[in-house]
């Protein structure tokens, strides 16, 4: 545990490049977290992308592969979604070990067991489209802008996250239904 | 992905690598009964047998993200969220068919849906538009009932009229006095069929109503 404290920490101070690396489209990343987030399982190409051994990764939080250009608040989205029990699909940059990224279109979904209560959560990470990769890269971008103008953390990412839900009503779609309209699937 | 898997080494054993054939052994009987959870993490030194439980490990992946999406995308489709499609990015193979089957049929159930709420659509505006018409119709009829209901009582008030002077007038005005209760009594009677009129046409409106929702509710 405190080892894997220790590496988010080294991988806080990793310098983000501008390499993108990028996998097949007959592959997914493949990770299980438990209910905190921290990783469980992770496949081969989780390992080979990222850059991390698997040694690494098994009960490292999953923000080890944060990329600082990220805004919070799809985050944010993301686990209110998924501690809801429902699924989402959404577009990430991740970051390797070392310093690399690689962008995913992650399909998350709780996993639950027999009586129904979540016990997990399961993500299969896809090679994304390139359209909407710019198309998100582009969103992203102003989220983080918004995110950064604020010195409260908190206020940041409240601002942030409403700024994505005014997007979402203008575009008159859920975030889901955004990461459809742009993906050929 | 590996195009040429490793071989076993001259020092490989089962033995040696018990920890994994026996977690290998408990994941693949796991997956056949339907549990996908399960995968092996105690992966061995040895190429080989590492390479064993990873393709163990990546079919578990495979076909737990085809079973994943093909739930999910009918779900949505069956709550007409049509746009939630199996994602066939990543599905290789057989897996990648599969799901572009389940698109197929996606997009069928899609195009009926159209066709149901284009056709429900029209049902909803001839309902609407029959209901108008019994109801003007409803109205021409009380109008009409209503105009009977004056020429009636015009006709009452004559005959009280003519009873009047029928008795002034004596034994002369004998037989006019039958003549006037006799339109008295023909003029309460079609005042008694009016009111039946009315009230067989607010039975009809509201069977009409009735039988025009049930329609529109279909």
């Amino acid at each position: 545990m405190e080892q894997t404290l220790t590496l988010v920490q080294e991988q806080r101070k990793v310098q983000p490049t501008e390499v993108e690396h990028v996998f097949g489209l007959e592959e997914f990343i493949v990770s299980k977290t438990n209910l905190q987030g921290h990783i469980t399982y992770a496949n081969e190409v989780f390992c080979r992308v990222s850059g991390f051994t698997r040694e690494e990764l098994i009960g490292a939080p999953h923000v080890l592969v944060r990329h600082p250009s990220m805004p919070r608040c799809v985050f944010k989205l993301l686990w209110d979604t998924i501690q809801d029990g429902r699924e989402i699909f959404a577009y990430i940059k991740n970051m390797c070990r070392n310093g690399d990224h690689y962008w995913v279109l992650a399909h998350v979904t709780p996993t639950f067991d027999r009586a129904g209560k979540t016990v997990g959560y399961h993500s299969n990470r896809r090679s994304p489209d390139r359209q909407a990769v710019q198309f998100f890269e582009k969103m992203y971008g102003l989220l983080l802008t918004i995110e950064e103008t604020h010195t409260d953390r908190r206020a940041g990412l409240d601002a942030s996250y409403q700024e994505l839900l005014h997007i979402l009503n203008n575009e008159g779609k859920s975030y889901d239904e955004l990461v459809f309209s742009h993906t050929r699937i | 992905m590996n195009s040429s898997s490793p071989t076993l080494e001259s020092n490989s054993t089962i033995a040696g690598n018990r920890e994994m054939i026996d977690e290998a052994r408990a994941v693949c009987r796991s997956a056949s009964r339907g549990d996908l959870e399960p995968r092996i993490h105690a992966i061995p030194s040895d190429p080989a047998f590492a390479d064993l439980a990873l393709s163990i490990n990546a079919l578990l992946d495979t076909t737990d993200a085809f079973v994943r999406e093909a739930g999910a995308s009918l779900q949505a489709a069956a709550d007409q969220r049509f746009y939630r499609k199996v994602v066939t990015r990543g599905m290789p193979g057989s897996f990648k068919r599969g799901s572009d089957i389940i698109n197929q049929a996606s997009n069928q159930l899609s195009r009926q849906e159209e066709i149901l709420s284009t056709a429900r659509q029209e049902r909803l505006e001839i309902c609407d538009e029959l209901n108008r018409m019994v109801e003007e119709s409803a109205q021409r009829i009380e109008r009409v009932v209503k105009n009977i209901d004056e020429i009636m009582n015009g006709a009452r008030v004559l005959a009280l009229n003519a009873t009047i002077e029928a008795a002034r007038a004596g034994e002369a005005g004998r037989g006019f006095s039958v003549v006037a209760s006799e339109v008295k009594k023909m003029s309460d009677h079609i005042a008694e069929s009016m009111g039946g009129i009315t009230i067989e046409l607010q039975n009809f409106r509201a069977e009409s109503q009735r039988v025009l929702d049930q329609i529109a509710a279909k």
